[in-house]
């Protein structure tokens, strides 16, 4: 952890933007794992699970997922 | 569970060929409709189809916007540029048929979303992603 006390005012406020890009990131990546898991496809152990996360994430992870993929059709250019 | 492949409508085919579709600039949507629609082969129009899925429950009527787009030179593809999703608020949504058409127009194509056929049913809180297939809506090769 950086030595706050020997920063003076702009030093400071950069490293707290510094820190806001982070935290940023960190969210995104925290997305991330989340929609990961949630690939899995797997019922989840609230207790060992759902708790590691907070009441936002608990929320997306809850929720499912039901997607149909219908095949193409097909529009043939025949003979020549 | 698996969908039905996308299947024109009898007119859809010679709207894309006489270039009432200009597939890559129209305005599209998708839409869901009930198994009690009369949806069906020889349906023209969107505003001619009964019983599409209530404006509620997280579905708004007329559906969802899609981008087709058009790929390749040999074998030309159109799909969709973002796939549309739903998610159910303060009920289920239910729906037999999903359902792509041109804004104030005809429709291009349809499925069924289970090929049971059977009504696909999301929850509150979950949510129903009607996905491009990796080869797209519909090919011209």
């Amino acid at each position: 952890m950086a030595d706050y006390n020997k920063m003076n005012v702009d030093q400071l406020i950069k490293a707290s933007l510094e820190l806001k890009i982070k935290m940023a990131k960190l969210r995104d990546e925290r997305k991330l794992i989340i929609e990961h898991i949630k690939k899995c496809n797997i019922e989840y152990n609230v207790d060992q699970v759902l708790s590691r996360f907070d009441s936002n994430e608990r929320e997306v992870l809850r929720q499912k997922v039901t997607t149909v993929t219908p095949g193409p059709a097909i529009l043939k250019a025949e003979g020549g | 569970m698996a969908a039905s492949a996308w299947a024109f409508t009898n007119g859809g085919r010679t709207c894309l060929l006489d270039g009432t579709f200009d597939i890559d600039t129209d305005t599209y949507k998708m839409a869901l409709f009930l198994s009690s629609s009369n949806l069906g082969a020889s349906s023209t129009t969107f505003a001619g189809l009964t019983n599409e899925h209530a404006g509620a429950n997280g579905y708004t009527g007329g559906g969802a916007s899609v981008t087709l787009t058009l790929s390749g030179t040999t074998t030309v593809t159109v799909d969709i540029s973002s796939d549309p999703t739903w998610t159910a608020s303060g009920g289920s949504i239910v729906a037999r048929f999903a359902v792509i058409y041109e804004v104030g127009g005809k429709i291009v194509c349809y499925c069924t979303l289970d090929s049971a056929p059977a009504d696909v049913t999301v929850t509150t809180g979950n949510i129903l992603t009607v996905a491009a297939h990796a080869s797209g809506v519909f090919t011209l090769a």
